[in-house]
């Protein structure tokens, strides 16, 4: 009955959203692309930096590898196997990533992901400007015939992406991962060979980044080295699971919907007030100003916050009850 | 190099030095099979890092760890904790933002990947430590005794042969630290050997000490029963200061 129970809401959800098409304009669909890219990517991240504890800055670097794989080899061999291709290589290129990261622990490791995601940024952008065009930007093979399709690719990478969290979230594998995040010392104690389920974690969340680089970028049409290695994809993913609420289940989904639909809303009443000057750069001043509150008054994001309020409850009335003798 | 009279746990010539500090210094002890061996030693005088050397978090300069006939040294402490060594740290940690159950749980996954026994396995050790009552909060909200207490039965539900419980009785009540006691004479009757330490010589531990070892500026200064050691005039002097002869 509680199972069935919890398969209610987002059995629900899903039909609303496939709904969408149906009555949204393509502009709103492009934006519910965008939230289930990004739900998709933020529940890949949330595995290594939710569960693990390992606060990831740098999962561009899995990002535009898959964007750039999907673009260079979709011409030759074809859409299915280049996103195959896109999520082996984001996968294969997260092993050194990981061995080298994980030797550093805390705030070391976040810093070492922004270094990786940087240089392959610089990378993309000078030294490998033959193959990627650099600057000038990259023609990618589209993926689907028309453009309205792209909504129906995104929202079935987010399920898959939700579908391999949650499995692994929600088994063995995730109480090992939990454990890793409040202590790794401890969770060494209990047997759990550490390294190795980080590095676990980090290919898994790599895979599907990768792969929602690849959608990414076939939706976009043309890339360029900014647009899927920059610092602003990394910070976004990291966001919108932290406002959402880091290691739970749904929280990049609540996450990535709040963040697309209030900068999409800054985007267009703040631009015409005219003295506020550049628009741009208010609608980015707010968004910064909404993390920095949520960080410091709702560490667990949204759904972490409900879930423990509503468990505050349960266990008042629980106690409640045992006092009353029920 | 297994013989049947190796001792459970041989600790062999050990030195283990942080600059020009000895820690360690040329330590011996053995556990026996099913034996209770207590640490004792004043504040700094080297317990937890025996502790450490002997779970893999600090490797020994010199000398050799062996578990059941086979050198430990240089085993990573999930590698140490799987040959069925499983400790509690000084200061407690607990997964704070883990339920209880959650965290005995951890440790019954050494043994099993479904949830579901690994969730019976942890119900039956949370029964035997006295903290069901407890079971669905957060570790975090638990009081000190009851986080010690936990740390037991996460180690517990790995089965460990030989565990180590870092300043068992530190920050508890007398009332409290007894039940720690009752508990592990429990552990004792089901074949758990156990290494103690302990700042204080206490009357309740040496109830339940089967031998014990003083350690002091890293050296091991006594050991024996609880009575030879306590009357030792090492011991003595250790703790009190040297006797003023006039």
């Amino acid at each position: 009955m509680k199972r069935l129970r919890a398969w209610i809401l987002p059995i629900l959800v899903l039909i609303l959203f496939a709904l969408i098409p149906f009555t949204a304009s393509f502009y709103y669909q492009q934006i519910f692309f965008y939230i289930f890219l990004f739900a998709g990517v933020g529940f890949a991240w949330n595995l290594v930096g939710g569960y693990a504890g390992q606060l990831s800055l740098g999962h561009a670097a899995f990002f535009g590898i898959g964007a750039y794989a999907y673009a260079l080899l979709a011409p030759h061999i074809g859409t299915g196997p280049a996103v195959l291709a896109a999520a082996v290589l984001s996968t294969v290129s997260a092993a050194p990533i990981g061995l080298i990261c994980f030797r550093l622990r805390g705030p070391y490791f976040a810093l070492a992901t922004i270094a990786v995601a940087q240089l392959l940024l610089v990378l993309a952008t000078n030294q490998f400007k033959g193959l990627t065009q650099g600057a000038a930007g990259l023609l990618v093979q589209g993926m689907v015939p028309d453009p309205s399709l792209y909504y129906w690719v995104a929202l079935g990478f987010m399920v898959v992406a939700f579908a391999v969290t949650a499995l692994l979230a929600t088994s063995k594998t995730g109480y090992y991962l939990m454990a890793i995040r409040e202590d790794e010392d401890t969770a060494q104690t209990v047997t759990i060979n550490t390294p190795l389920y980080k590095l676990y974690a980090l290919l898994v969340s790599a895979l599907l980044t990768g792969v929602g680089g690849s959608i990414f970028a076939a939706n976009l049409g043309t890339i360029q080295p900014n647009d899927v290695f920059s610092a602003a994809i990394s910070n976004q993913v990291v966001f919108l699971a932290i406002l959402g609420g880091a290691g739970t289940l749904y929280g990049p989904l609540v996450g990535a919907f709040i963040l697309e639909f209030a900068s999409d809303w800054l985007k267009n009443s703040v631009a015409n007030v005219t003295w506020l000057g550049d628009a741009n750069a208010f609608a980015f001043f707010l968004y910064g100003l909404l993390i920095v509150l949520v960080v410091m008054y709702m560490p667990a994001g949204i759904v972490g916050t409900v879930a423990k309020w509503r468990k505050g409850r349960a266990a008042h009335v629980h106690a409640q009850r045992t006092t009353a003798g029920v | 190099m297994s013989t049947h009279n190796e001792p459970l746990l041989a600790f062999d010539h050990v030195k283990k030095h942080f600059g020009g500090l000895f820690v360690t210094n040329d330590v011996s002890f053995s556990v026996q099979q099913g034996e209770v061996l207590f640490i004792i030693g004043p504040n700094g005088a080297g317990k937890t890092t025996i502790f450490n050397l002997i779970t893999g978090f600090v490797t020994p300069d010199e000398g050799d760890i062996r578990f059941e006939g086979e050198s430990i040294k240089g085993l990573k402490p999930y590698q140490i904790a799987r040959r069925g060594i499983g400790r509690t740290f000084q200061i407690v940690q607990p997964l704070a933002n883990m339920s209880v159950l959650d965290n005995v749980m951890l440790g019954a996954f050494a043994h099993t990947s479904s949830k579901h026994e690994a969730r019976r396995q942890a119900d039956e050790i949370l029964d035997l430590t006295g903290l069901g009552k407890w079971r669905d909060r957060m570790a975090g909200s638990l009081p000190l005794a009851g986080r010690k207490r936990l740390e037991i039965a996460r180690a517990l539900a790995t089965r460990p042969k030989l565990i180590l419980l870092d300043e068992v009785c530190a920050g508890l009540t007398p009332t409290e630290a007894v039940e720690t006691i009752q508990l592990l004479k429990q552990l004792r009757d089901r074949g758990v050997s156990a290494i103690g330490g302990i700042e204080h010589v206490m009357r309740v531990v040496m109830e339940i000490s089967d031998r014990v070892i003083v350690i002091h500026h890293g050296q091991k200064i006594a050991e024996g029963t609880p009575q030879e050691v306590t009357s030792h005039p090492d011991v003595i002097e250790a703790y009190l200061g040297a006797r003023l002869e006039v």
